[in-house]
């Protein structure tokens, strides 16, 4: 009876852990990921890399969770022919030499000081406040259950000059 | 035994093996479609989902919103919700949230919450009527929710649902200093702070106000009938109401990992009475209270695969004090049974406090569920009741004033109440662009026994764009103490016998948004209330008792739009409209059948923010006794102006509210039976024209 119990509890864990390990990252990677691929999808205007050997800048605040993250994923990673260049930034830093700025983990007034600094620079912001699009960011991502989804303001993208791939704006959950 | 747990163990840690090897691949590597499937271990609560596919009629409003309205208070913001008007009462002038047109006199069918727990007072079933529920400074974000929701948060959340969610460290994120000034001597100041400390994240709020109130004149008030009648000269009306306040708020919120604790801590004094609590104007007397909320909240977002708790402990304490007592007919009044030469007096003190415990297990192991089971425990107090008042049960005379605290003839009984409730509820995405929420709430309260709540909701994203609502939803109202065990009050008693109210809604609704300049959404509504609580007459006497006696029927539409003229214009309007019948057949009264708001926001150059809105409130029918013809309705327009100097550093902003300064009038109490006259015929008048400024300094 007892080594009955035993079988099935080691099945039911197998199976369970299995079936996780088969799909699940920490969100915070997945993010990361997201990010990346986001910079896959998006033509930013000639004008922006001053030489060829310019890297790819991604900047990040300093202080968030996800800047160790991405950190230790984006080493020796590539995007548009070039290589990724993490920068940590604070708020008070300039963000307008970024490509991507990542404004997660900044203060709320702070991030919209941020974002009002960069309107209509060549930048793709990203942000995961509930209001992140209203305010004028261009891609928000969401938590969804336990899956991460993402929204466009094309409107935003366009004043900053970005072009966006229809496929990427097929595969947004919403666009406004 | 050992050798069985060792068995298990080298079982685990060969699975647990298996399962780390480097079969996955590097999330650097999944592909866009890949990473919208992969499921997360971190969930992150309070990132509902959005307001379009929520399985409910919710509108939120944000702290821009909030902003652009130029709201001074909650009530300022909540009249730009569709299908909600707000009302005043004539008890202190107390905000009435009048959603789809369903309330008994103090409103306590609308629950008001803070962060997630009710602010409803146990005596009438509302929000306390000396105290504010939170100065606008400290409010992130309200969520309205039109429609019943007792499945989810039990009693009271019956036409509606208002939750006031306060701003956080993160929001904050620095410290900022504000100070404003307005007409009728309103004057307030703000301090708001959030910083991070560690690993502690801190928020620290505190905000003083005090104003006269607008002192718009009473023509003719409850002593003003009495006068005719006795042939005594005692009234003060024609006369200002009294809306004179000073009030402190503060407000503390910590949080750590999976840990949250907030407090907050509200106080009114040189409180004015509105139009007299007996409707008859007192100028003098003033009422004090005190609120204290203490909320610990911890969020376990990975108690194994799928797995999340949230549990909350909640404390809840309140006061209310009339230290002179209350005026409730002014010196030289004559009830009939002689003179009162000092005014008839009373002061109904009262202490309560409530403890609420709830837990709320979320699994979302099985494809496409998010299953959710919750308990919960509460425990309401009336602990303390003090009263000392200067008449008799039949409104005679006494020659003092007389203590009759812990006596029979105190107002109401110190009482007890507790509840439990146990919950379970399914999101169930069974096709790519359709989700079903079901639901069912059972409470039990030691006072009216058992009820059962569901709700059913089906959700469909029929394009990106167009999304599509069909909902059912039942609520209760949990009858007030006052309604329950008022004793010794010769005009209205209370009934131990009573019933909770209940409503059945069924509602659809359509959004719709173009992705660029517009969006619309569209709901339409339809309800049943029963077992409404209302003081019916006795047969014989002069008193009434609260009695399951009413029912009304509901039906209405919520039509909403933005739309985006041009990058720097923003035009948006709402309109509702609802039509109520009661059992008889008569129009529910007191409520607007038409509201119409719209806003149109500029931004003509750099940090600029023009603003002005309209609010058009229709006509309010009068009950069947009442003579009057129906309420006429009102419009007002303001106009707003916010601007930010000095690298955003500096915030001004303010503006002129009811420009053209319209004569609003809200509903006082109907008379009590046919034939006789309201107490304030005239209604109860609202603010004219106001002027207002405040300057915010961030750093």
């Amino acid at each position: 009876m007892v080594r009955g119990i035993q079988r099935v509890s080691w099945m039911i864990l197998l199976v369970a852990r299995l079936t996780w390990a088969e799909t699940q990252y920490s969100a915070e990677d997945v993010k990361c990921a997201y990010t990346l691929n986001f910079a896959k999808f998006i033509d930013w205007p000639p004008d922006v890399f001053g030489s060829p050997r310019d890297g790819f800048h991604i900047c990040v605040p300093a202080q968030g969770a996800i800047a160790d993250r991405m950190e230790a994923l984006y080493s020796g990673q590539r995007v548009q022919n070039r290589a990724i260049e993490l920068l940590k930034l604070s708020e008070r830093d300039s963000w307008s030499r970024c490509q991507v700025a990542y404004l997660n983990g900044l203060a709320h007034g702070a991030r919209e000081r941020v974002l009002s600094a960069l309107r209509g620079k060549p930048v793709l912001t990203i942000g995961e406040s509930h209001e992140f699009n209203r305010e004028g960011g261009v891609i928000q991502l969401r938590h969804a259950g336990v899956h991460i989804r993402f929204s466009v303001n094309l409107n935003a993208a366009e004043k900053a000059r970005l072009r966006i791939s229809s496929k990427l704006l097929k595969l947004a959950e919403e666009v406004r | 035994m050992w050798q069985r747990c060792g068995a298990l163990f080298y079982a685990l840690s060969v699975v647990s093996a298996f399962a780390e090897m480097p079969s996955e691949r590097p999330v650097t590597e999944l592909s866009i479609e890949e990473l919208r499937d992969v499921r997360v271990t971190a969930i992150a609560t309070g990132t509902a989902k959005p307001e379009r596919l929520n399985p409910g009629v919710i509108t939120v409003l944000t702290i821009r919103d909030l902003e652009r309205m130029g709201a001074r208070t909650l009530g300022d913001a909540l009249e730009g919700v569709p299908g909600l008007h707000v009302s005043r009462s004539s008890h202190r002038y107390t905000a009435k949230y009048l959603v789809r047109g369903i309330s008994t006199t103090f409103n306590p069918q609308t629950l008001v919450m803070l962060n997630g727990a009710p602010l409803t007072s146990l005596i009438r079933g509302d929000r306390s009527t000396v105290l504010q529920i939170l100065p606008i400074s400290m409010v992130a974000r309200v969520e309205i929710i039109r429609g019943p929701g007792s499945a989810v948060h039990g009693a009271d959340a019956f036409a509606g649902v208002i939750n006031i969610v306060t701003r956080s460290a993160r929001e904050i994120g620095g410290t900022e200093l504000a100070a404003s000034l307005g007409s009728f001597d309103s004057r307030q100041a703000w301090y708001r702070h959030g910083g991070r400390y560690g690993e502690l994240e801190l928020a620290l709020l505190v905000d003083y106000d005090e104003t006269d109130g607008h002192r718009r004149i009473v023509e003719q008030d409850a002593q003003t009938q009495l006068d005719r009648a006795l042939g005594t000269r005692a009234s003060h009306a024609p006369g200002p109401v009294a809306l004179s306040a000073k009030r402190l708020t503060a407000l503390i919120d910590g949080e750590k990992g999976k840990w949250r604790l907030r407090g907050s801590f509200h106080a009114g004094w040189n409180l004015g009475t509105g139009p007299g609590i007996a409707e008859a104007l007192d100028p003098d007397s003033k009422a004090r209270g005190s609120r204290a909320t203490f909320d610990l909240t911890h969020h376990e977002p990975d108690l194994g695969p799928g797995w999340e708790l949230d549990s909350r402990f909640s404390f809840y304490h309140a006061t209310q004090q009339f230290d002179r007592g209350l005026r409730l007919f002014p010196p030289g009044a004559d009830l009939g049974g002689g003179s009162f030469p000092e005014g008839m007096i009373g002061s109904p003190d009262a202490w309560e406090r409530q403890l609420r415990l709830t837990e709320s297990l979320f699994y979302s192991g099985f494809e496409n569920h998010r299953l959710r089971l919750g308990v919960g425990y509460s425990h309401g107090h009336l602990y303390r009741v003090r009263e000392s008042k200067n008449f008799a049960p039949d409104f005679s005379p006494l020659p003092e004033l007389r203590d009759v605290t812990d006596t029979s003839a105190a107002f109401l009984p110190e009482s007890l109440r507790t509840n439990f409730h146990a919950l379970l509820q399914d999101e169930w995405g069974f096709h790519e662009d359709w989700e079903a929420t079901a639901g069912v709430r059972y409470d039990y309260y030691s006072d009216f026994k058992g009820t059962v709540n569901p709700r059913l909701a089906l959700v469909w994203a029929a394009t990106p764009r167009l999304n599509g609502k069909l909902l059912y939803g039942a609520g209760f109202r949990a009858p007030s103490f006052a309604e329950l065990y008022t004793t010794n009050n010769p005009v209205t008693l209370g009934n131990r016998g009573l019933k909770p109210e209940r409503i059945d809604m069924y509602e659809l609704a359509w959004s719709y948004d173009s992705g660029r300049d517009w969006s619309g959404t569209m709901n339409l509504f339809h309800y049943k209330v029963r077992d409404l609580i209302t003081f019916v007459r006795d047969p014989g006497v002069a008193g009434t008792t609260a009695q399951n006696f009413a029912s009304q029927d509901g039906t209405g539409v919520e039509l909403e739009s933005r739309f985006a003229v041009s990058p720097a214009i923003r035009l948006q309007a709402n309109y509702g409209y609802q039509n109520a019948v009661s059992k008889s057949g008569s129009v529910v009264a007191g409520a607007p059948n038409h509201h119409l708001y719209a806003r149109v926001d500029w931004e003509p150059v750099g940090e600029w923010l023009l603003g002005t809105q309209v609010n058009w409130v229709g006509k309010r029918a009068r009950v069947p006794e009442d003579s009057r013809p129906a309420l006429r309705g009102f419009a007002t327009l303001d106009f707003l102006f916010s601007t930010r100097l000095w690298q955003r550093a500096l915030r001004l902003s303010g503006g002129i509210r009811n420009l053209l300064d319209a004569d609003v009038r809200e509903p006082g109490n109907p008379p009590s039976s046919e034939g006789q006259a309201a107490a304030i015929p005239g209604d109860l008048p609202q603010e004219g024209r106001s002027f207002r400024i405040e300057a915010a300094y961030s750093w």
